[in-house]
């Protein structure tokens, strides 16, 4: 492959990603004004309205300028990580937002480990033992997985683990590491539970379409060693389709951890999110929704990166110029 | 030789029954006793959905409250058949919206190509980059929480799929031999679209619409549990489990039952949309 | 050693290398249990090639597939494969996986699907590498010697090089070099050479034939063609239905076939030296083992059969010296065979028209350039069609010949359409038909009524869901306005291409292939066109159903006068249907002429090259490069 191809393509979908991110911040711009009463009223929250405060509000967040200025001054501020401070608690939302995100990103980080370690190796094992009750079970397990939402799994987590079986505490995060990891597990299970789903699904169907094809059968007809056929033939080519639905398992996987923070009433990003649109806590919301944005969109960039190394096909058909 | 040429309607129907697997059946009965429900539901609740017990307060389930009261002392099993409607209604206008707004755009993109489908595809890219639901929460969480509004922004974020599925699957229908045949033979575009095209096309669609169902019943639940669309109170199954997830030391069944329907009902319809798919798959293969 | 030497049945194994005894493959789906082959004796001696000829249904592939122990899952094998004495049908995965590659290898027939997409060529073929212990070699050697194996099938400089960037004679070759890397004692290569195009097929085989020589290994051949069996085998088996039919010398067998298919097989498949004055085709298509199990598997396809010939499935029994047939009644009805045949080879005087004959479509400098080329590397734009000028006269019937990415399908599409060029002109019927989207409503209708199209894909060519009547009697409504009489005129059409008015009830699935593209070739009768352009109508057909549509083609065009634009990349087809023929190459005429001068006498060097890549039987081979 060429190289300087390689550079192009991915500086045009940079370029892609960027103008994303510039449609995306218009629309969260515009959360200010959609939300019901006036932009002053909404900034104002709850707080007692006399005229000084008024006008801090107006200085503050550029109230009497014309709309595209107040868009160029917001997101001047925005690139600089400055969404203004929380309507709720005056706290910074990037100070709050920097607060909560370890919790998160430890779910997250928890939660995806378990589903990519039982997804792909159930998936697999689903797909060698095809149309047996094996295959039959794991199936069965994904169906109710991909169909359980979240914060009913999470329910019936609780139930059975912690009130039922103790096992595990039903609230609270622990203290120390091995404690923390431990209040962890029931919602970083319920994580994995619905992104496990989907993995099995994609692997499970990805597998037994590679094992069909003619390249699995002529590799075992000249004997390949069936380790070899398993992953270097039939694996390979079953995650092609797997990094394809990663976008899929990413927006899973962000509303599951909403939802799962507001069940375990872990303080993360979610719960957060949950209380300032409760709360019309426009501030707060425009910054964690940005975060949001980026982070989608930069799972797009890496999905199409990743899938220059797991395809070889598109590094030649997709990346010439 | 088995003959394969195809008898009466009602002969097909029990030989498609026939060959679906245990899973399938019980589904289709579980979906036949949920559109029953919906029905005469309130015929069959022992009490009413907003009815107060205040004098008996929380309890398990016993003989007179089968699955036990809230702490407010609702009956949970006649909340439980009431939150069929709820359950059944939002998740069919999604699933009818995204059905229209899905074959109209993928036809139209997949048959006609060039700009319009170009256009059309830019969309449904965008629709992709962006967590559904928790647009959905955002949106519904500013703009004001209201069940129509709910409905319709998941209609907009679950047609991109339909359109895309429909959109693959009509270009793959517009390059066979039969669809040229037919445009060579100088059939009108009306005529190839809709007696040749569509009919060929639609078993996709109704089997996609079975999944868009347990997904628009599993986000509205979504939303309904974190307060937001259907009001405070309401015998909706999320809102249901939202109120009674903290009694699970106390009355369990109160959070469990509406939780483990919405688990069923999701399940039933992913069930049949997927043998549906796995169906289609296989004539595709047999020809 | 030579296989005249040795016993014909492989029940004593002496000196064959690879024996099959009684081999029997069922398949099970849900519960009715289906055979694919019965009671299959077999032998492969060293050093030997052996074909195996079969239309598809037959369970060739199949076989193939059971000689290694690879059946698909639902597939069961009984009875005996011995290699070296052990029988591999008892045998482990395990244990076939090591004797699969370093004995025994199977060469598929997709080049397009069997090799690993997402993996170097050179890592392909080192995969079946291991060192004297078993294991996998080191990084480097795995590499000299993936080159030392490609240079031997004469594509040294594919070792880094993906799948995708080859074309498929590459990866054909890749595929041998691969299945060779262990040094198996036996190759079988199934229809290895049908997915390419014509003169890539003859260089694969003679490569084969090449490598089983130099390597005195033992070939076993699975193959459609009867030509490409008499050219490249010592021996072969005739397998119909999953039984075999006949056993012999190749060069015996195609002097004299002792069973009514083999003659069938081989008259259906015209010769591409000369025009037939008939086209002998066998009626009716393949049926499934099961229905003729107890009856002689063609009896309900031969001019011969008696009623003793559906009292059992005939085993093979001896006809004189080392000759095996299955038929019962070989000895009562040889000379009426021997007659048949001198019959049907008899050479016909193609007719010409007048030279003066009014051009009902005339192409003049046609250009089709492709921009959006994602089918193929790159995106520089492709030349499909680079200029192509040609005339269809009034009632005549021409050729175009080429093979993939000629661009005569382009040129087909554009003249009914489908396509519009990029430059040059298309009249039809003095209508400028060089762009359809600019028509009037009335030029619309004279054009569709004037040129019609057969594709290639008889399955995909009818709408699944609706009937045959409704197919036709919908064209018949556009077309025929003033006609009351539409269940006439669709009983009138289907009897036209020889099938039963009864048949209008009946839905595609229920048809069989042949069927499919009688009913195709129907329904563009319907608007009475005056040329038909067929795009490999035939190609997709079984070989003893292409004779039965080529014949039918020729009795269209003598009882209604239509012309034919004939499509294909089958010189004997060719020979059999038109009268003037264009050679197309790289979307260019590079010849044209009068069907037997260009044949007989090409001048251009790929015409030539085309002429000679036909497979020809060693009595009348010549040298090949």
């Amino acid at each position: 492959m060429n190289r300087r191809n390689l550079a192009l393509f991915i500086a045009r979908r940079l370029i892609a990603a960027a103008v994303l991110l510039v449609i995306m911040s218009g629309a969260v711009f515009g959360l200010l004004y959609a939300t019901p009463g006036s932009a002053e009223q909404v900034l104002l929250g709850t707080r007692v309205a006399n005229e000084e405060t008024r006008e801090n509000i107006r200085q503050r967040y550029n109230l009497d300028e014309p709309l595209p200025t107040q868009y160029w001054l917001w997101a001047e501020d925005a690139i600089r990580l400055d969404f203004g401070e929380s309507i709720r608690t005056g706290e910074p939302v990037l100070v709050a937002i920097r607060d909560r995100a370890s919790l998160s990103l430890r779910l997250g980080a928890y939660g995806f480990v378990v589903a990519f370690v039982a997804g792909i190796g159930l998936g697999v094992l689903a797909a060698l033992k095809n149309r047996s009750g094996v295959d039959r079970a794991v199936v069965s397990l994904s169906v109710v997985g991909a169909s359980s939402p979240a914060f009913v799994t999470g329910v019936f987590f609780l139930y059975v683990f912690a009130v039922l079986l103790g096992w595990f505490p039903a609230f609270g995060q622990g203290e120390g590491l091995a404690d923390q990891l431990w209040h962890l597990t029931l919602p970083a299970l319920t994580l994995a539970f619905g992104a496990a789903a989907l993995l099995i699904r994609f692997t499970r169907a990805g597998m037994i379409t590679a094992l069909e094809q003619d390249y699995v059968t002529f590799a075992r007809a000249r004997g390949v060693s069936e380790p070899r056929v398993l992953f270097g033939y039939a694996l390979r080519n079953a995650m092609i389709p797997v990094v394809t639905a990663s976008t899929v398992l990413l927006a899973a996987t962000l509303t599951g951890a909403v939802l799962i923070e507001v069940t375990f009433a872990l303080p993360g990003l979610g719960a957060l999110l949950v209380d300032s649109v409760a709360f019309k806590d426009v501030l707060m919301v425009q910054g964690l929704t940005m975060l949001l944005a980026a982070v989608a969109v930069l799972t797009n960039l890496l999905t199409d990166i990743l899938y220059l190394f797991v395809d070889p096909r598109i590094r030649y058909t997709r990346v010439a110029p | 030789m088995t003959s394969l040429v195809v008898g009466p309607r009602a002969q097909v129907g029990r030989r498609l029954l026939r060959s679906s697997p245990l899973t399938v059946t019980v589904s289709f009965v579980f979906v036949g006793l949920l559109i029953f429900l919906a029905l005469f539901g309130p015929l069959l609740a022992p009490h009413g959905p907003e009815s107060l017990n205040l004098a008996t307060g929380l309890t398990t389930p016993n003989g007179e409250f089968w699955f036990g009261t809230d702490d407010l002392g609702r009956d949970v099993f006649s909340r439980t058949i009431y939150g069929v409607r709820y359950a059944l209604f939002g998740p069919v206008l999604i699933v009818v919206g995204a059905f229209v707004i899905g074959n109209v755009l993928g036809l139209a993109a997949g048959y006609r190509g060039g700009l319009l489908d170009a256009s059309i595809m830019r969309w449904v890219d965008l629709m992709y980059a962006v967590p559904g639901l928790l647009v959905t929460i955002v949106l519904i969480g500013v703009l004001g929480a209201s069940y129509l509004l709910a409905v319709v922004v998941l209609v907009v974020l679950t047609s991109p799929f339909d359109t895309r599925i429909i959109r693959g699957v009509t270009l793959e229908q517009r390059s066979l031999p039969y669809v040229e045949a037919a445009r060579t033979l100088g059939l009108p575009v009306r005529a190839i679209l809709f007696r040749h095209i569509f009919p060929n096309i639609l078993p996709i669609s109704f089997a996609n619409a079975f999944l868009n169902f347990a997904f628009s019943l599993v986000a509205l639940s979504a939303l309904s549990f974190l307060g937001l669309g259907i009001g405070p109170g309401t015998a909706d199954w999320g809102r249901m489990l939202s109120e009674s997830r903290l009694l699970l030391f106390d009355n369990p069944v109160a959070a469990l039952a509406p939780g483990g329907m919405i688990v069923l009902t999701a399940t039933s319809m992913n069930l049949i949309g997927d043998w549906l798919y796995d169906r289609l798959a296989d004539r595709g293969r047999a020809r | 050693m030579s296989s005249n030497a040795e016993p014909l049945r492989g029940v004593d194994a002496n000196g064959s290398l690879l024996t099959a005894v009684g081999l029997a493959i069922h398949s099970r789906i849900g519960g009715d249990q289906r055979t694919i082959v019965t009671n299959l004796d077999l032998s492969l001696n060293e050093a030997e090639t052996v074909g195996i000829v079969g239309e598809s249904g037959s369970g060739k592939s199949m076989t193939a597939r059971a000689l290694v122990g690879l059946l698909p899952t639902g597939l069961s094998a009984r009875g005996e494969v011995r290699l070296d004495g052990s029988n591999l049908l008892e045998m482990s995965q395990r244990a076939l996986s090591r004797i699969r590659g370093s004995e025994i290898a199977l060469v598929l027939q997709d080049p397009f699907t069997m090799l690993n997409p997402v993996t170097r060529c050179g890592d392909q073929v080192a995969d079946g590498l291991v060192d004297a212990r078993g294991r996998r070699l080191g990084r480097r050697t795995r590499r000299e010697e993936a080159a030392r194996r490609l240079a031997e099938v004469g594509i040294p400089e594919t070792v880094d090089r993906y799948p995708f960037e080859l074309s498929g004679g590459m990866r054909q070759r890749v595929a041998i070099a691969a299945a060779l890397a262990g040094d198996p004692r036996v190759l079988i290569a199934d229809e290895p050479s049908t997915a390419l195009d014509v003169t890539t097929q003859g260089e694969i085989l003679a490569l084969l034939k090449s490598l089983q020589t130099s390597r005195s290994m033992a070939l076993l051949l699975i193959t459609h063609d009867l030509r490409v069996a008499f050219s490249t085998c010592d021996r072969i088996y005739v397998l119909y239905a999953g039984s075999l039919l006949e056993v012999g010398d190749a060069s015996a067998v195609e002097a004299e076939p002792l069973h009514p298919y083999t003659l069938g097989l081989l008259l259906s498949e015209p010769p591409a030296d000369r025009r037939l004055t008939e086209l002998v085709a066998i009626p009716g298509s393949v049926p499934a083992a099961d229905d003729v199990a107890t009856i002689c598997p063609l009896a309900p396809r031969c001019q011969w059969a008696q009623p003793k010939c559906e009292v059992t499935n005939p085993p093979l029994k001896p006809v004189g010296a080392e000759r095996l047939s299955a038929c019962l009644r070989i000895d009562e009805i040889r000379a009426e065979m021997r007659s048949l045949r001198h019959h049907a080879e008899r050479p016909a005087v193609v007719h010409h028209p007048a030279e003066a004959s009014v051009p009902l479509v005339s192409v003049d400098n046609l250009q089709k350039t492709f921009a959006d080329a994602s089918t193929r590397r790159g995106s520089a734009p492709v030349i499909a069609l680079g200029g192509v000028s040609l005339t269809v006269g009034v009632t005549e019937s021409v050729g175009l010949v080429g093979e993939s990415g000629s661009g005569k399908t382009t040129l087909a599409r554009c003249l009914v359409g489908l396509e519009t060029p990029t430059a040059g002109a298309i009249t039809i019927d003095g209508v400028d038909a060089s762009n359809y989207g600019s028509l009037s409503a009335d030029h619309l209708r004279q054009l569709r009524r004037t040129v019609q199209i057969v594709f290639q894909d008889p399955y995909s060519s009818l709408n699944p869901l609706r009937t045959v009547g409704s197919a036709l009697k919908e064209v018949l409504e556009l077309h025929r306005k003033r006609s009351r009489n539409l269940e006439g005129g669709v009983a009138e059409l289907l009897e036209q291409v020889g099938l039963p008015a009864s048949f209008s009830r009946r839905k595609p699935v229920a048809l069989s292939g042949g069927e499919r593209q009688r009913v195709a070739i129907a329904r563009a009768l319907a608007v009475k066109p005056r040329l038909i352009i067929c795009d490999e109508p035939v190609s997709a057909l079984d070989v003893s159903v292409q004779a039965q549509i080529l014949g039918l083609f020729r009795t269209l065009r003598d009882e209604l006068g239509v012309g034919y634009l004939f499509i294909t990349h089958d010189l004997a087809v060719v020979r059999q249907v038109v009268e003037r023929v264009y050679v197309l190459y790289r979307g260019e005429v590079v010849e044209s002429g009068p069907v037997d001068a260009v044949l007989d006498h090409p001048q251009h060097a790929y015409t030539v090259r085309l002429v000679e890549s036909v497979p020809r039987s060693a009595s009348q081979q010549r040298p090949m490069r």
